[in-house]
């Protein structure tokens, strides 16, 4: 909405306006306008006699057609509006909003000073007139009166003879005109000239015979004009009138003044009575400017004057007015979160900023709030900065982040670089231009590469693109952009502290979510504050469920940040109500508070209706249980807009599929109609305030979410689907040469189309929009694009199995990243499958190879082979032809991982250490990286770690080394030193990924570090710290789809709860359910030892016969057999003899499992267990020494205590 | 005529104006009068109105469609040819469009057709066209619009058009009196023109104003002051 722009603006326009006649227009030049038909003359009429205060549009449909249904009244009165403002404005452009009659909720005004209005003019000089002669200075009156007397022509507002809105106002122009004829009259005696006002005093008396104070004239004036006798029969003339008329005498004064004639008093001779004759208007209904923000220029009440008080007027909402109450803004019921925020922003001042979320149910005032807090940030001399998240996927990566940096950035060089890398396209390959052509509707679109060398829409042969891939990086490369943003941030306000409000966080994308908690890390010592609201509330039907997780995921980390909190808006109390409508009934409160469950929004939008309903009654508590309205907010908003003119309403539909802003160009094209007839229909919708028009452009903005969602969620599904189509081919027509920025929005809109002809389409831009998500590093919403590319193409294309093939291989590539590994898999094997069929080898080498890219940890469930994949390769390379050896090193390294754990995992071995040699003579280093990788992997067996120690270390070697990688090999070498008890080294290299970790974000490898952390725990003893890091590896582990949270978090609380010394209730039924499944059976021998602590030891052994003892060569083989040892030790199975012969060599290595998840001390100890339970009591007690021995020189205090207990327990049993 | 709240999901009808020329969304719809009156009156001078759904199908044809001329006798050229040149393009530019708008200055109007799409009868539609064609030409200035009156007798489908008089009573359009008619410069072929409504084209019925018929006596001008 836009402020009045003042008089200056209203002056300048040069309208006259004049309604002391006919009504009457004259422009600058004094040319008379023709206003047009006698309908339209009365709507310049209402808006005049209010100026320049707002006529609400129910009450000009009220007035001017009572009998019509208000849509069609209402577009009759926008045809109106719009004629009168290109007569008064012929000049202004048919997009430029209009100066004069201006639009502001809940209606329009005119935007015109008393001066231009005749009335006005005349109102101020009988004023002025007045003043002159109540002042002594008669002589001045005539000079006052005359001009402003002669611009009546004729009765006042003469053409409106009939209406009721005009007779009161004309009733007063006509006395204030009397009354200045009385004070010219009382001037002219003044100055002595007495004949002249008996014969104007005679005239005035046949207007107004029962006006005293003209009687009083006629007398004193006769009286001077020794015409005692006259004045005294006057004076029995106005008794006998008043008596026959009327019954009444003469009032006092008048009284007092036939005395004084008889009396021949001297007082006759100066001012009579020393309280003017005349009566004198009152200065606040006549006013030459407006005293108050309720007095209307021209002296005119309005006939909707807002009364004060708790009654709800015709249109005028009550707001919470900001004032001033300690400080604070005023808003009804949120004092605490108002108070907090103050504090938050005083902090921040401080240079200790943060997070705060405002959370809260659409309506319920959050945004409100957050304009509070801006209120309140300028007051302490911050810097306010809005972005808003966008519903849907409409909006480019980061876009909130980016209207932060839009609005920030100005003359600041390190925000304008970081917000270009956000932007432009690739922030590390550099700009790339719009691709050459126009989207075909296929998506392949042929060509392998635009014109300028940026990636196709769906790259076909990408073995060599996915190495460079690899090369750069995305998780070194995201967290130099987020390291950029903050350092660009922190520069940016130093010295200079900033809110940032952003809202409706529950809409940003995954990638924002994600700079988000990574800034918020650092926050409590920037001087930014930022204050991000969001919705509570479940997933709707059309939320993607990925979104939803994104935020889940975001909130829990923030709120573990330092400088972050949470704050709740609830709904009003029905006496916060009472307060909101400034006092009043409180039964009126009580029905409000049941209709709309206290959400602000809706109370307000009630109230709305309720007074579009009764214009100029007050709403009663009845009326509101009264209002056929079926609960909800939504459905008054649509009772509002089916209020409005059809088209309007129409237009407004377009607009919510639009989305919450919406682009008036867009709306234009896919609506096809011009720009004037545009704003004419949606005049009405920004008068009553479900609309609002955005500053400095003609764009607009639904006044609430809510309004937008109501539109939305009232169209049909092929209404939605169609209209979509439509928006869609409007934003790509008007895209022309800046399609970049428009992706996201294109890919949405069609998408929502696919089903109506635009599959095409939106395959094509779907595609298009992943690709340059990630090239942005945004791969969740690359993740959402390449699925719906998937979803929308069109299987009866020609060439739909290898498009299709071509985006399976991208989903599968962009789930990884993202950490679902189930989820690319599932792409991945149906590319290979697709890429089989056609017999395309270097797809299916593609799609197969993917899960070859180096990983921490195998991405096969546990146990699992893959046989078909495992042909598949073989196949391949069987016809791989000669002097593609980059390929073949590709194929044996991920070869060897698929044969990991089965019975070829030797042979697997094999091909794997192949793929090194091959690598190595290719001098490939991310080649060779990658092969090291799958030789890490596919050779985890006991006998192999040293080799495989020695594969992590020449990987930390290479050149260019991801940092992903770098943890990665890091972490691989952890388990070799807590093995051989280098605690120092683990430590040092634990606390080093820990660090990365931070900076790489992958939940893949943050789990596994955070794993390592369990363990470290355990051998400290510290068993609160080894749970709470448990819950923290799980959850992150739970954003991956990757075998093994819940086996893994059983194990972990078993042994530190074994560590404790009790269990927790529930757990050994667990642990049985789990050794039941075949995927968990690494929790076998674990279930054993629990059914052990639990005294069970029948238990025990019945779960021996039903599961077996195997202990299988893997990554877990030193848990598995150190756990079956602690078994056998107790009841005697396994065989002790075989478990000694396995674990006596590596008795002084520390216990650890696979990343080191759970570690324990050195296997000494279960060997002296073992060697006891076999009667071998000597070698025990050395074993028993020797463990208490390491677990003493590393530190381990817990450990030491168990193994000195075991060695006295030895030494007892060795002397009796 | 008020229609109760429909069931079905809300309306997604807009009027827009289209170039009257040959071939026009709608023309098809208003059948012969639509040539008819464009051989009359200049393009430049026509105002093609159509009721379109934005929720159907790009290439839907319009749902119903009006014709409406400019100028006090309805239509008739101007003395001095001020008649732009007829645009044939379907879609004018922004700037073009503006300056069009800008320019209409006639203060009446006179309306020649009026037609409603077999399947979409039945809805109010024709009502909804003609509040609407009303609306746009009030808040381009138009002062009066005209129509020559629907004869009431020996219709031969009342059924079809029977609705047509309550329709125009119903927004409004009143008989004009006699004489007023005279104050506009009426051109001599309106003068043979006679109230006819309700011809069938295909399936679709055409309001026509305009057809020439019987002589003068039968004349019958309705007029909506705007």
């Amino acid at each position: 909405m836009r402020a009045p722009a003042g008089d200056e603006d209203g002056t300048r326009t040069g309208l006259d306006f004049r309604i002391l006649g006919p009504l009457e227009v004259a422009d600058a030049s004094g040319t008379v306008l023709d206003i047009g038909s006698r309908k339209q003359r009365a709507v310049l009429m209402l808006l005049l006699l209010n100026a320049p205060h707002v006529v609400p549009l129910d009450q000009l449909i009220d007035r001017l057609w009572a009998d019509e249904p208000p849509s069609s009244a209402t577009g009759t009165l926008q045809a109106y509006i719009s004629q009168l403002r290109r007569v008064l404005e012929p000049l202004r452009s048919p997009r430029s909003p209009s100066r004069v009659l201006r639009t502001r909720e809940p209606g329009y005004l005119l935007d015109v000073t008393a001066a231009q209005i005749d009335a006005g003019r005349f109102t101020a000089a009988a004023e002025a007139a007045h003043a002159a002669l109540a002042g002594g200075r008669p002589g001045e009156v005539e000079r006052i009166l005359g001009p402003a007397l002669a611009q009546w022509r004729g009765e006042p507002l003469a053409d409106f003879p009939e209406d009721p809105f005009a007779r009161p106002a004309a009733a007063r122009l006509v006395e204030t005109r009397l009354s200045a004829l009385s004070v010219r009259a009382e001037a002219r005696l003044a100055l002595g000239r007495h004949a002249e006002v008996v014969v104007e005093a005679e005239r005035l008396l046949t207007l107004d015979p029962y006006r005293e104070g003209l009687w009083s004239l006629l007398m004193r004036a006769l009286y001077r004009d020794r015409r005692q006798a006259e004045a005294l029969a006057a004076y029995q003339r106005c008794r006998t009138l008043l008596g026959e008329e009327v019954g009444l005498d003469p009032g006092p004064q008048l009284r007092r003044l036939e005395q004084a004639i008889l009396d021949q008093d001297e007082s006759l001779d100066g001012p009579w009575p020393p309280a003017a004759a005349v009566s004198v208007p009152a200065p606040s209904v006549v006013s030459p400017v407006p005293v108050s923000p309720d007095a209307p220029v021209c002296g005119v009440p309005a006939p909707d004057a807002p009364a004060p008080g708790p009654s709800v007027p015709g249109g005028s909402i009550p707001r919470p007015a900001p004032g001033p109450a300690g400080g604070l803004p005023r808003l009804v019921g949120r004092e605490p979160h108002l108070r907090r925020i103050a504090e938050r922003l005083d902090d921040a001042g401080r240079g200790r900023g943060g997070v705060l979320l405002i959370g809260g149910e659409s309506g319920i005032g959050k945004t409100r709030l957050a304009e509070a807090a801006a209120e309140m940030a300028a007051e302490r001399g911050l810097t306010a900065v809005w972005s808003r998240c966008v519903e849907g996927r409409g909006a480019p990566a980061f876009w909130p982040w980016i209207q932060v940096l839009q609005a920030l950035g100005e003359g600041h060089g390190g925000l304008e670089e970081v917000l270009h890398r956000l932007t432009g396209d690739d922030p590390l390959k550099g700009p790339s231009g719009e691709p050459s052509e126009e989207p075909s509707g296929e998506p392949h679109g042929g060509g392998r590469t635009g014109a300028d060398g940026s990636p196709p829409a769906v790259p076909q042969d990408r073995t060599r693109q996915d190495r460079a891939r690899e090369a750069v990086d995305p998780d070194t490369a995201r967290f130099l952009l987020y390291d950029a943003i903050a350092g660009a941030l922190t520069r940016r306000t130093a010295g200079a502290p900033v809110l940032v409000l952003m809202e409706d966080i529950h809409w940003a994308d995954a990638a924002s979510l994600k700079l988000l908690t990574f800034l918020g890390g650092d926050l409590h010592r920037t001087p930014l504050l930022v204050l991000a609201t969001m919705r509570p509330e479940p997933a709707g039907p059309d939320e993607p469920a990925e979104a939803r997780q994104a935020l889940t995921g975001a909130l829990g980390e923030l709120t573990r940040q330092r400088g972050t909190e949470r704050m709740n808006v609830t709904a009003f109390t029905a006496e916060q109500i009472t307060d909101y409508l400034g006092g009043g009934d409180p039964d009126l409160a009580r029905a409000l508070r049941d209709r709309t469950g206290g959400n602000p929004f809706f109370l307000g939008e009630l109230l709305r209706l309720l007074s579009s309903v009764h214009p100029l009654d007050r709403v009663t508590a009845a009326d509101v249980v009264a209002l056929a309205v079926p609960d909800g907010v939504r459905d008054v908003i649509t009772q509002r807009v089916s209020r409005l003119p059809e088209d309007s309403q129409t237009l407004l539909r377009v607009a919510a599929v639009i989305g919450r802003d919406v682009d008036a160009d867009v709306l234009e094209a896919a609506s096809g109609i011009g720009g004037a007839r545009l704003m004419m229909l949606l005049e009405p919708a920004v008068a009553t305030g479900l609309l609002a028009e955005v500053e400095g452009g003609w764009d607009y903005r639904f006044s609430h979410a809510l309004v937008q969602e109501a539109l939305y969620a009232g169209l049909s599904r092929l209404q939605r689907a169609q209209l979509h189509g439509r928006v869609g081919e409007a934003a790509e027509s008007l895209a022309r040469g800046g399609l970049d920025a428009r992706l996201p929005v294109l890919a949405h809109h069609f998408g929502m189309a696919a089903r109506v002809g635009y599959a095409a389409k939106a395959a094509s831009y779907a595609a298009r929009a992943a690709a340059q998500a990630a090239a942005r590093l945004a791969y969740d919403e690359a993740v959402m694009f390449w699925e719906q590319a998937l979803a929308c193409l069109d299987p009866s294309a020609p060439q739909a199995p290898s498009s299709r093939c071509s985006l399976l291989v991208e989903l599968g590539r962009a789930r990884r990243v993202t950490g679902d590994v189930v989820g690319a898999r599932a792409a991945l094997d149906e590319a290979v499958t697709l890429a089989t069929d056609l017999g395309d080898d270097d797809a299916v080498i593609e799609a197969a190879t993917v899960f070859g890219g180096i990983t921490l940890w195998n991405w096969r469930a546990y146990g699992v082979v893959d046989r078909r994949m495992v042909a598949v390769l073989e196949d391949q390379l069987s016809r791989l032809p000669a002097g593609q050896e980059s390929r073949r090193a590709e194929l044996l390294g991920t070869l060897g991982v698929e044969l990991y754990y089965g019975e070829r995992q030797r042979e697997g071995q094999r091909y794997a250490a192949e793929a090194v040699a091959l690598a190595r003579g290719i001098g490939d280093p991310q080649l060779l990286a990658r092969a090291l990788n799958n030789f890490i992997i596919a050779a985890w067996t006991p006998e192999n770690d040293e080799e495989r120690y020695r594969a992590a270390e020449e990987i930390l070697t290479l050149p260019g080394l991801a940092r992903a990688t770098e943890i990665i090999a890091r972490m691989h070498r952890m388990p070799g030193y807590l093995r051989a008890g280098m605690l120092a080294d683990f430590d040092a290299e634990l606390a080093r990924c820990l660090r990365l970790t931070a900076e790489v974000r992958m939940p893949e490898i943050e789990t596994q570090v955070t794993y390592a952390a369990v363990g470290r725990a355990m051998l400290d003893g510290d068993w609160d710290e080894a749970d709470r890091l448990t819950a923290a590896a799980t959850d992150a582990y739970r954003r991956t789809s990757l075998w093994g949270p819940d086996a893994l978090k059983t194990a972990c609380t078993f042994f530190a709860a074994w560590g404790r010394g009790r269990q927790p209730e529930g757990l050994l039924d667990r642990l049985i359910e789990a050794g039941d499944d075949d995927s968990d059976r690494m929790l076998r021998p674990t279930a054993v030892l629990a059914a052990l602590e639990a005294g069970d030891e029948a238990l025990a052994h019945r779960l021996i016969d039903r599961w077996g003892v195997a202990i299988e060569r893997d990554w877990a083989w030193q848990y598995t057999a150190w756990q079956w040892g602690l078994v056998s030790a107790r009841i005697g199975r396994p065989d002790p003899h075989g478990l000694l012969e396995e674990l006596t060599p590596i008795a002084s290595q520390l216990m650890t499992m696979g990343t080191g998840c759970v570690s324990w001390g050195a296997l000494d100890d279960v060997v002296a267990l073992l060697l006891r339970r076999t009667g071998r009591i000597e070698e025990a007690l050395a074993h028993a020494e020797r463990a208490a021995g390491a677990h003493r020189r590393l530190g381990l205090r817990h450990l030491e205590r168990r193994s000195a207990e075991l060695a006295g327990e030895l030494r007892g049993a060795l002397r009796s | 005529m008020s229609s109760p709240l429909p069931p079905e999901p809300p309306s997604t009808l807009l009027l827009r104006e289209v170039p009257a020329h040959a071939g026009t969304a709608g023309a098809g719809l208003l059948g012969p009068v639509f040539d008819e009156v464009l051989r009359e009156v200049s393009a430049a001078r026509c105002r093609m109105y159509v009721l379109v759904d934005l929720a159907g199908p790009l290439s839907a044809p319009p749902v119903a469609a009006a014709l409406v001329a400019m100028g006090p006798g309805g239509g008739e050229p101007d003395a001095g040819g001020g008649a732009g040149p007829e645009r044939t393009g379907a879609e004018r530019t922004r700037a073009e469009r503006t300056r069009t708008e800008r320019t209409r200055t006639e203060r009446t109007a006179r309306l020649r057709a009026l037609a409603v799409s077999t399947p979409y009868r039945g809805r109010g539609l024709a009502r909804r066209l003609l509040g609407d064609l009303l609306t746009e030409l009030r808040a381009d200035g138009v002062r009066r619009v005209r129509c020559l009156a629907p004869s009431g007798n020996g219709d031969p489908s009342p059924s079809e058009n029977g609705g047509l008089p309550a329709l125009l009573a119903a927004a409004g359009f009143t008989r004009e009196p006699v004489g007023a008619a005279a104050e506009s410069p009426a051109s001599t072929w309106e003068n043979r023109a006679g109230g006819r409504a309700a011809r069938t084209v295909g399936t679709q019925v055409t309001y026509q104003y305009d057809e020439p018929e019987s002589g003068p006596p039968g004349i019958v001008w309705l007029v909506r002051e705007l």
